[in-house]
This record gives C-alpha cells, sequence and structure tokens, in this order.
C-alpha cells in the first residue's frame, strides 16, 4: 500500500506535508517515520490523548518516503477552507445523505450488539429470555430500547470524507504536485540535511526534529514510545570547510550531556556526486561532541 | 575571621582604582591643613610601576594575553576578578596548590582543600554513589525477572536500599583529598635549586586587556599597541568583532557589574554582582550585531543551556552608528572613545515563559 501524502499549497508557499489516513499512519510507524500528530496543547505536551489526524512530517520524512516508493504525494488546490466550501456548495446535500447513512449503519451495528450481550447475560443468569411473541408486555420492553437507544455512541469516524472527495476531485495534477514537491524542498530542506536523515534512517534510528534540544533532528534508537533519544543531531556543517563557531559547541554540547545525548556533527563528504544519493549515502561522516567531567 | 569578612576585606575594591585617604582636616587647626595639603599633594593611587604584559605567538589569530609576575597576577585577580589563572578553574592558585601538595608529606594533614581538589572529590562521590544505586537497580530487576518477589516485598527491598544509600551518602559526606592523579612529578617544574618554578599565568581576555589598558591603564601597553598586535591588519571582521563586544563588556563594567567569560555556557560574558567568591552569577551575555540575525535553534539552545544553569539570559545588540570604515579608522589612530561614543547598546531579555509555573 502506498501512503498518501497530501500538500496544501498557497502562492508561493506550502504547509508541511500532512497524512490523513490513520491505517496509513500505523503503516508508517511501522517504517520508522513518526511524524507529529495534530493538537497537542502548549500547556500539556505529554497528553497523548489529545492528538489526533493529521499526522505533519519533516519534509525529509515525505522525501524519504517518496524517493523509497513507500508513498505517493496529493495536492490540495489553495487554502483547505476554499476547497471545502466549494465542495460544500456542490454536494452538501450529498455529504449529508452519505453522513446520516453511516450514522444508521453503525446504530443498527451496536443494537445488534447489546441484543445479542443482553441476551448471552440473561443466558448465563440462568433466565429464559421471554421471545416477544409470547409476552406482550410492551410497556416494559419500550423501556428498556429507551434506555438500550440512550446509550448508542455516535462513532466520528477518523478519516475525514469531504478530504477524500477533495482529493479524488483535485489531487492527481502531477505538474501542480511537481511544482508543490519543488517548493518543499527549496522552503523547507536542503540535500545536506536529507543525507544525513538518510544515513541516520538506514542506521535504524528514528528522527524527529530537534528543536527542543537545539537541534535539527534528535534520532531514537528504536519506536520514541520504546525509547528516550541518544542523538541531538545539528544541520549538516562541511567541518572541512565551513568554520563552527566555538559558543555554538560549547553550548550545544552542554545541553546535550545535561540532557544524556551526545551532540552530533555530521556532513556529507562530497568525494562523489553529492546529488547521486544512492552513492552518497555510505559517505556521510558524524563527529560526536561530548562535555567531559560533568555532574 | 569568617570567611564572608576575609572575603570582603580581601575583595574591598571592584576595580583597580583605590580612594585617596586623606588625614582628618580639623578647621581651627593650621597644622592640620598643612598635613593635609601635604598629603594632598603628595598621595598618588596610580601603580608604581605598570604591569607587564606577554602576548604570545605574535601576530597569530589565538594570542595569548599572559601577566606573568605574581604579585600583578594577585592584584589583578583581587581587584575586579580581571583574567583566569591558566592552570586554575579561576583564580591563579596553582602555585601554591601545588606546594601545598608537595609539603604534605612533610608537615603532614590538617590542612584546607582547595576549591579544585573539592571539585574533584565531590565528583567523585556523586560517582560511587551512581555506581551504588546501579547495583542495587540491578539486583532487583535481576529478582524481578526470576519472578521470586511479590510488590509488597519489592517496595520492602526497595525502602531498605534506599535506607543503605542514604546511609551510605552520609557516611560519605565529609570531603576528604584524593590522591593526586600526578604522583610522578615532571623535573622540569623545579628549578635548580629544587624549588618549584612559578609555571602559571594568569590570562586575559582580548576584551579585559582593552580595558585595563584603556579605561583604566594600567598595563605597560597602550590600546593602539594591544589592539595592533591581537588583530592582524588583513582581518576587518575580527576588528570590528573586537570592537563589538568591546563595547558591550565596557558598557557592563561601567554599570558596576564583574564581567567574566561565559564560555561555559555557550555566550560570550556573565555577569557576577560583586564576583565569583561571593555569588553565583546571574546572567549569561551574549553580544550580537543589531544587524544579524541567527536561526531559531541557537535561541532556544542557549537559552535552554543560560535556563538550566539558572541564569537568565541577555541579547545585547550592539549598533553601529556610523560606518565600518570610520570606526575602524578610529581603532588604528587609537581613538577609542570615538568607537564607543559611535556605538548603542540595548538589551533583550530571552527567558522561557510557561503560564502554569510563572504565576508567582
Amino acid at each position: 500500500m502506498s501512503v498518501c501524502i497530501t500538500l496544501v499549497g498557497g502562492a508561493g508557499t506550502i504547509l508541511a506535508p500532512l497524512v490523513f489516513d490513520v491505517e496509513a499512519i500505523k503503516k508508517l510507524r511501522t517504517l520508522g517515520i513518526c511524524g507529529i500528530l495534530t493538537g497537542t496543547l502548549p500547556s500539556a505536551t505529554q497528553q497523548n490523548v489529545f492528538l489526533s489526524v493529521p499526522l505533519r512530517l519533516m519534509p525529509e520524512e515525505a522525501m524519504w518516503l517518496y524517493i523509497n516508493g513507500h508513498a505517493h504525494f496529493k495536492a490540495l488546490p489553495g487554502p483547505t477552507a476554499t476547497a471545502v466550501e466549494r465542495l460544500l456548495e456542490e454536494e452538501s446535500e450529498e455529504i449529508c445523505k452519505a453522513a446520516e447513512e453511516r450514522l444508521q449503519q453503525s446504530f443498527k451495528l451496536q443494537r445488534e450488539y447489546k441484543l445479542e450481550q443482553h441476551r448471552k447475560k440473561l443466558e448465563q443468569l440462568g433466565i429464559n429470555q421471554p421471545s416477544k411473541e409470547d409476552h406482550p408486555d410492551s410497556a416494559r420492553q419500550s423501556k428498556e430500547t429507551k434506555l438500550m437507544e440512550a446509550s448508542l455512541f455516535i462513532e466520528t469516524p477518523t478519516m475525514s470524507t469531504i478530504l477524500t472527495k477533495i482529493n479524488d476531485k483535485f489531487g492527481d495534477e502531477q505538474a501542480k504536485i511537481d511544482r508543490l514537491l519543488c517548493i518543499l524542498v527549496a522552503q523547507f530542506s536542503n540535500w545536506d540535511n536529507y543525507l544525513l536523515f538518510q544515513a541516520l534512517k538506514n542506521e535504524g534510528y528514528v528522527l524527529s526534529p530537534g528543536a527542543r534540544f537545539g537541534g535539527k533532528y534528535i534520532a531514537y534508537p528504536g519506536d520514541p514510545l520504546r525509547f528516550h533519544s541518544h542523538l541531538v543531531i545539528r544541520d549538516a556543517l562541511h567541518y572541512k570547510n565551513e568554520p563552527l563557531d566555538f559558543l555554538e559547541l560549547a553550548a550545544g554540547a552542554r545541553l546535550g550531556t545535561t540532557v544524556k545525548k551526545l551532540w552530533v556533527i555530521g556532513a556529507p563528504t562530497r568525494e562523489s556526486d553529492a546529488h547521486d544519493s544512492a552513492k552518497t549515502q555510505d559517505n556521510v561522516s558524524f563527529y560526536s561532541v561530548e562535555w567531559a567531567g560533568f555532574g | 575571621m569568617s570567611k564572608r569578612t576575609a572575603n570582603a576585606l580581601r575583595y574591598k575594591y571592584p576595580l583597580p582604582v583605590h580612594p585617596l585617604v586623606l588625614p582628618e582636616l580639623i578647621v581651627h587647626n593650621p597644622i592640620s591643613w598643612a598635613v593635609w595639603l601635604y598629603q594632598y599633594v603628595r598621595q598618588c593611587n596610580a601603580l608604581a610601576e605598570r604591569i607587564s604584559v606577554t602576548i604570545t605567538p605574535e601576530g597569530n589569530a589565538f594570542p595569548h594575553i599572559e601577566v606573568r609576575d605574581p604579585t600583578d597576577m594577585m592584584y589583578l585577580w583581587d581587584n575586579g576578578f580581571f583574567g583566569t589563572g591558566q592552570l586554575s578553574r579561576s583564580e591563579p592558585t596553582w602555585f601554591e596548590r601545588k606546594q601545598l601538595e608537595l609539603s604534605k608529606d612533610t608537615v603532614g594533614g590538617g590542612k584546607q582543600l582547595s576549591l579544585e581538589q573539592i571539585t574533584r572529590s565531590r565528583r567523585q562521590q556523586r560517582q560511587e554513589f551512581k555506581q551504588q544505586r546501579e547495583k542495587v537497580e540491578a539486583e532487583l530487576l535481576a529478582l524481578r525477572q526470576q519472578g521470586v518477589i511479590t510488590p509488597e516485598e519489592e517496595s520492602k527491598v526497595l525502602e531498605r536500599e534506599r535506607e543503605k544509600l542514604r546511609a551510605y551518602r552520609e557516611s560519605h559526606s565529609s570531603l576528604k583529598e584524593l590522591p593526586g592523579d600526578d604522583t610522578s612529578l615532571p623535573d622540569d617544574i623545579f628549578d635548580d635549586e629544587g624549588n618549584l618554578r612559578r609555571l602559571e599565568a594568569l590570562e586575559l581576555l582580548p576584551v579585559e586587556a582593552l580595558f585595563l589598558t584603556y579605561a583604566l591603564p594600567i598595563l605597560d601597553i597602550s590600546p593602539k599597541e594591544l589592539i595592533d598586535s591581537i588583530i592582524s591588519s588583513d582581518d576587518p571582521a575580527a576588528l570590528d568583532r573586537l570592537l563589538m563586544h568591546y563595547t558591550a563588556y565596557h558598557h557592563y563594567r561601567s554599570q558596576g557589574w564583574c564581567v567574566r567569560s561565559g564560555i561555559k555556557f555557550g555566550c560570550d560574558y556573565i555577569l557576577y554582582k560583586r564576583g565569583p567568591p561571593f555569588q553565583h552569577a546571574e546572567f549569561c551575555v551574549q553580544v550580537l550585531d543589531s544587524e544579524d540575525s541567527k536561526p531559531y535553534t541557537w535561541y532556544a539552545s542557549t537559552a535552554r543551556v543560560c535556563g538550566g544553569a539558572s541564569k537568565t539570559l541577555i541579547l545585547c545588540y550592539v549598533t553601529r552608528n556610523s560606518s565600518p570604515e570610520q570606526t575602524r579608522r578610529w581603532a588604528a589612530d587609537g581613538k577609542l572613545a570615538d568607537v564607543l561614543s559611535s556605538m548603542s547598546v540595548g538589551e533583550v531579555v530571552y527567558r522561557r515563559w510557561v503560564p502554569g509555573r510563572n504565576r508567582d
């Protein structure tokens, strides 16, 4: 299954690549791509129960998925709000009807399930369920039904139907997708950083954005729910030619060491063609810096 | 004498400027006028001899500005905490420390520990404590894996082990001297008569040296000579940087702060109210060109390092109000007053603010 990544484009700008499908998100997780779920409260950043779709990917994650054939892109035309408005104007009735149908279907399934459970319970207690025909005890029956109706859940779907429709309707103009991809790469990323990402990913690390620890990425040795991260990776630096600010080195290493991580500087070595990803992935080298005698 | 009064006496003057003490003037006693006048004319608070600095290597991009005379080293440290001992943490104490260490065999114990020794022994203790704790945790894990332990028992064991660890820490709470790591001393630290050589010099930051020759002329070098010998003429950017950092340094020194290097916290300066022996530094200062902007992660990581050390980060923006060429010309002519008056300094405090935690 190829995962659909939605790109939302505007006038020359682009939001981060988004994934809306829960099944796709599950699949990405097994690939070691975690992204960031939406909906965190600034005051309770650890509260995972508030999180929801869409999943926001780093540009590098999206590019890695695309290059390795795990994903394809779809483009949303313009701001989402206008697209939704346009769709609602045209198809609001249909959408309403579909939603209503889905709700009724869900109620029907729930009712069947509850009746079955009720019957089983009575059986267990040794009470014979009087069949409806024999006992016209309609008052009691209707009371029970009422109670059951009140306990039915209204289920909100995890996947937006409107979005799927928009995707189906507009999201396949290849030229537009290419243009958005170009903007994505140009605006958010640089190729050296991508090579670092790719090299660490191939080593089995799971990467996520590293601004919290003053870096470009942080790297976990496995799923972030199981491990603490071990590395803070700085933006790619061609350390043979480019200078590294000594104060930055001191601050980065100190911050890394206080949170029990390594501060890592990496760069692709320019021995082979840097734009041939297949060749360069082995030619990335890393240095780690630690603050000695701390604590 | 308590440590505090001793320090207050020793570090009486915040800068190497000492006020003149004049005798009491008794209005109706003309002799006291004479004494007073004589004292007024004769007294002088300038140093008898200017402090000599050595700059090595000449013309290098990373010069060392050193003061090698022991009296001068102590003078600069005691009067405003200038410079850093090259073989010490900050105060140049290597010679005294080494001598104490060497005299141990002859004089015997009961001596005071130096700050460097205290740090070392604290670190060692912490390490040992951590090892003990790790051992306990490993044992507990093994028991848990064998499945021979119930949760109640486990909590009991845990409590007992915690008690043990606490006792261990208390029994080790007194600091003791660790055996020196350099038991075999190299011969060249002694001179021909077998006396310990003074190997340590006080190293001044370029801005400190400039302050001590321009603002308070006590070094035996002129500001122009100093700039010429630490900045090579083909690197104008380095000169710009020095002038900018000096402006900030001079600004804080003239406001009465004790300014020292903040390299430990990844920023340019740290500000002490009085000085390192009295209290921790309260502020970290990062000097920035008002034209520059840095990536967001830079601000975040610097602020986090400072916040982790309970200091407030100050972004000190220096604005140049004349052209860089003009500023460089002034500096080349040794007209630092013109340079300083063409710069302005503005500060921004950068602080992490969490609504839930910062109400009080």
